[in-house]
């Protein structure tokens, strides 16, 4: 589904990624690993369209189409989602309103009508159930006085509502205690399946004892530099970054 | 006093010619537009080396002038915000079409009480007001015509809008129209105020509406601004607010290739509450000017103004609030908002604050802020499939929202809602 080539990518000229392979398939969840500044977010970013981020050589591609030549939003209604370490508040858009809107511009890329206002509602009903998203954070403006966690909630919400076939998640764990943890990770593992595929970017493991991947990644300096199974992970949660970061200075 | 002979320019050579011969009148009419045409001869039209005007200098913006309105023409029909559950008066090419009015509300011709020389409309367009006066009021005071009086009765609640439409006819005119809203002690009054007119065509509106506030009154006021896309728009609303008393003010101005909105408030009671806001979208070549100023006399008032206003294309944009405290208005609270939205390089806003403070016991505050769409949140609407026109208007329609959000009746929200997202569709 996803095949990343020799990715170089700088911002403002300060080179991130340097070279990175990395081939994820459909019904897979992948774990992507590493010290603060390896360029995890990055790749997040340049998966997602973000413009300020220059590809300057490799190749990216999804479903066998260059997503390098794809806009933000189309990439989105390919079906690429990105769940951002930090949401945007967005201050004077109802929650719904954006919601609604996002469905919407799926279902038009897909030649389908909007969707009723009756069809809509149960939808969120349904969605926001499952994620612990409350109706007076749906009343609210997208984000906006929401906790960290309540954030991360949202976001799973739209990857629920959204239905991407290529899941780029950022983070998701940072800033949540062990219950949003918990509901959270419910979330993500509910949509785990054969059509659709899993990056799931995390500084720590304890994320992954929740969401348990196929295939764990280690990053440094804009490079995958180890690959293994689950157990790379608890590897890791025992011996620190340090390895990682020496061997490339070496 | 000065020696030098001013030099006219065409428009204001025609504007004099059409002053040698002032309407008929009497009294104090007789005075006070020959009054009016005198201070005009001496002035001439405000140009950029008069503060006030220094961002809007209609000498030269305003290149000719249209020949004056004949009254007596069809009667043009609005064509916005036509179907709303109002109380209608239509104010057309110096005709007046009222319908039957809910009780308490008295509808009259101001020419005709210009034409009996009215004790009581003298007291109100002759009150000292500050931050209104100009040469484009001095215009208007010498020729007004056709404009209209509503009075509403003490204690009168209305529970419908009124709707004062104005609308100009087909021709390239210009008219100098009077009104007066007089809202009586105690009495609630919803009104919505449209001027508009049909594009492709240079007409000339010079419009001063005095609003006056009584006592305990409250005063919900919409003025929608939707003239045609030639027409030049000068608009004055003087208001005079007694105590205890509420008006909620928002002014949109979407219309006109040329317009100036001079807005002032003199707070003449205690314990009474301003709040003003709006907002100015605008497009091609579109110049708008929103030029308030707030009077507290009296302690113990609130004021809160937020302007907001949206730049396109090589449209230019001006905001000017001042509000003056006086010695004896202890205990003001004052705070004023302007905020553009730039999207466009090549539009320009002009936003000028000012806080003048005679009193030592007040509460005050200004900001202005100029900006374009924030790229991290046009990134994460993308990120969520948002084309990117559709993510521009969501935070267009969040940025003007704000203000919007003040308008407290919701037929009247409702109205100015729509209107601005037809000049988002419209984009």
């Amino acid at each position: 589904m996803l095949d990343i080539k020799n990715l170089h990518v700088e911002i403002d000229g300060k080179k991130i990624l340097n070279g990175l392979d990395l081939s994820v398939k459909a019904g897979e969840v992948h774990a992507i690993m590493g010290p603060n500044g390896s360029g995890k977010s990055t790749l997040s970013y340049v998966l997602a369209g973000k413009d300020e981020y220059e590809v300057t050589e490799g190749s990216i591609a999804y479903n066998g189409e260059d997503l390098l030549e794809m806009e933000p939003d189309e990439r989105a209604t390919a079906g690429v989602f990105l769940a951002f370490q930090y949401p945007v508040e967005i201050p004077g858009v109802a929650s719904m309103t954006f919601l609604k809107a996002a469905i919407n511009a799926h279902r038009k890329a897909r030649g389908q009508d909007e969707i009723s206002t009756p069809d809509f509602m149960r939808l969120i009903k349904e969605t926001s159930a499952k994620l612990n998203v409350s109706q007076d954070m749906l009343r609210r403006p997208l984000n906006v006085g929401f906790s960290g966690g309540e954030k991360k909630r949202n976001e799973i919400m739209q990857m629920a509502l959204l239905e991407p076939s290529l899941c780029v998640l950022d983070e998701t764990d940072s800033g949540l205690d062990i219950d949003a943890l918990r509901i959270v990770s419910d979330g993500v593992n509910a949509l785990r399946g054969p059509d659709r595929a899993m990056v799931v970017i995390t500084h720590y493991q304890r994320l992954l004892t929740h969401i348990v991947p196929d295939v764990v990644h280690v990053m440094s300096k804009g490079r995958i530099v180890k690959t293994g199974g689950k157990d790379l992970a608890l590897e890791l949660e025992k011996s620190g970054y340090a390895d990682y970061d020496a061997e490339e200075a070496a | 006093m000065n020696d030098l002979q001013k030099i006219s320019t065409p428009a204001e050579t025609a504007l004099i010619t059409a002053l040698e011969t002032l309407p008929q009148a009497d009294g104090w009419v007789r005075e006070a537009r020959a009054a009016a045409a005198e201070r005009f001869r001496v002035t001439g039209l405000p140009h950029r080396r008069i503060e006030d005007w220094k961002y809007t200098d209609l000498r030269t913006l305003m290149r000719e002038v249209a020949p004056l309105s004949e009254s007596g023409g069809a009667v043009a029909t609005p064509e916005h915000f036509a179907d709303l559950a109002t109380d209608r008066i239509v104010v057309s090419d110096g005709q007046i079409v009222a319908g039957d009015m809910p009780e308490g509300v008295s509808v009259v011709a101001t020419d005709d009480l210009l034409g009996q020389s009215d004790a009581w409309l003298r007291d109100v367009l002759t009150a000292e007001m500050d931050g209104i006066a100009s040469p484009v009021l001095d215009l208007n005071t010498a020729l007004m015509r056709g404009g209209v009086v509503i009075r509403i009765a003490a204690r009168t609640e209305l529970t419908r809008p009124l709707q004062i439409a104005f609308v100009a006819g087909g021709e390239a005119e210009a008219s100098f129209v009077r009104n007066v809203i007089s809202v009586g002690e105690g009495a609630i009054a919803p009104i919505l105020i449209g001027h508009e007119g049909p594009d492709g065509v240079a007409y000339q509106a010079n419009t001063v509406t005095h609003v006056e506030v009584a006592d305990r009154a409250r005063v919900d006021l919409v003025r929608l601004q939707v003239e045609g896309d030639q027409a030049t728009h000068l608009a004055t609303v003087a208001s005079r607010i007694a105590g205890n008393a509420v008006l909620n003010l928002f002014t949109i101005t979407l219309g006109a290739s040329l317009s100036r909105t001079q807005v002032a408030f003199r707070m003449e009671g205690q314990h009474s509450e301003l709040r003003f806001s709006g907002a100015q979208l605008l497009r091609g070549t579109q110049h708008a000017d929103t030029t308030m100023y707030v009077d507290h006399r009296e302690p113990d008032c609130t004021s809160r103004e937020l302007y907001k206003t949206v730049l396109d294309d090589k449209s230019r944009g001006v905001f000017q609030g001042k509000i003056m405290v006086h010695r004896d208005a202890q205990k003001t609270d004052g705070r004023m908002m302007s905020q553009a939205l730039m999207l466009s390089t090549t539009a320009e806003i002009d936003n000028k604050p000012e806080l003048e403070i005679y009193a030592d016991d007040v509460q005050c505050g200004h900001g202005a802020t100029a900006g374009q769409l924030d790229d991290d949140l046009m990134f994460y609407l993308k990120a969520r499939g948002l084309p990117p026109a559709e993510a521009e208007k969501l935070l267009i329609a969040a940025f003007i929202g704000e203000a919007i959000e003040g308008i407290d009746i919701e037929p009247l929200r409702d109205a100015v809602s729509g209107a601005a997202m037809a000049w988002l569709d419209a984009r």
